[in-house]
């Protein structure tokens, strides 16, 4: 066993097969929409070569941490709020590419995917509460919300580094490890 | 070659999870330099934080440097990844030092604009191109090569 604390959580997140039932239904309903053709192409990175999604969540992370960091600061509501706004944007297209490498996953990978995926809805869901408060002016409540969202995000992401890293997702000719 | 302890555990590396505050910073900032050229009278507070943004990002790119260089130094010299870690260190110099100069520029007048200076924003433009060059090499690290994943050798091929 591990001795790492995070580590031994993903691995349990990876063993959960309670799971398995609510990630198919997820799959089957995500299939429909991403169908075929150029936008599932462009999704899977296949015009860069390489996954796109890992390209993408340094700019909603990074617009979010930055936020924060304005907060601490004390300086510039208006930046603040426009930069969790931003955030927001950047990862639609994140969540989107995200679900797409999915799609293909099985077994632990699709149980430790689905995790990763409902963390980082969920941090979404804090960012978008952040900015509705900050736009009306309650920065104190903006704030708090974006610091709890970047908490869930940092679980959200030490999971899809274990995906890559530790289980080698996406990584080519990863087949032959099994 | 196994990379220094302080590089990150065995199948999660530091690098990667420390680089995504200086590239949602330094592409913040430019979408903000951009937001204050899409009006007349410009969005002097913008102009402020695009300037911070920057300093945000180059104070991450310290950080992810020193990760970095711990995982390029595991690598064997002369082999094909060691060539693509080079030059994704090189790219990601190369956009630091537009933005140190994007910086000094901005720490002189960003006080009193209204809209970011459109050299100063062609500079952030092209400073980000370079940097999305920089994470493509380092895609290619991990996603070609297998670099710092569980289970890959030296020269990026599954171990038995």
């Amino acid at each position: 066993m591990d001795v790492n604390p995070l580590t031994r959580a993903a691995e349990h997140i990876e063993n959960m097969k309670a799971l398995d039932a609510p990630a198919m239904a997820v799959q089957r309903a995500a299939r429909a929409v991403f169908g075929r053709g150029r936008v599932r192409q462009v999704l899977a990175g296949e015009p860069i070569g390489h996954p796109l999604h890992p390209a993408l969540v340094g700019v909603p992370i990074g617009a979010w941490v930055s936020a924060s960091l304005l907060d601490v600061t004390g300086a510039d509501e208006d930046a603040a709020r426009r930069l969790v706004g931003f955030g927001v944007l950047a990862a639609v297209p994140t969540a989107a590419s995200g679900a797409h490498d999915w799609l293909a996953t099985e077994g632990a990978e699709r149980r430790d995917g689905f995790v990763h995926a409902l963390l980082n809805d969920l941090a979404l869901g804090l960012y978008v509460a952040s900015w509705l408060a900050r736009r009306k002016s309650r920065r104190a409540r903006g704030a708090a919300l974006a610091l709890a969202g970047s908490g869930v995000l940092g679980g959200g992401a030490w999971l899809g580094g274990h995906l890559v890293y530790s289980r080698g997702v996406g990584v080519s000719g990863r087949d032959k490890l099994r | 070659m196994k990379p220094s302890v302080f590089a990150g555990p065995e199948g999660h590396p530091f690098h990667p999870f420390v680089v995504p505050l200086p590239i949602g910073a330094f592409v913040s900032s430019l979408i903000f330099d951009i937001l204050t050229r899409t009006r007349a009278d410009g969005l002097p507070y913008l102009v402020d934080a695009a300037f911070w943004l920057i300093g945000v990002g180059l104070i991450g790119a310290l950080i992810a440097a020193v990760f970095g260089v711990l995982d390029l130094v595991a690598i064997p010299r002369g082999t094909p990844p060691f060539t693509t870690a080079v030059t994704h260190l090189m790219l990601n110099v190369a956009a630091a030092v537009l933005f140190i100069i994007g910086y000094a520029w901005r720490a002189g007048d960003h006080v009193e604009l209204d809209q970011t200076r459109w050299g100063q924003l062609a500079l952030s433009a092209v400073a980000v191109g370079v940097l999305i060059a920089a994470v493509w090499f380092g895609q290619t690290l991990t996603y070609h090569y297998g670099r710092r994943v569980t289970g890959r050798t030296d020269d990026g091929r599954a171990s038995d």
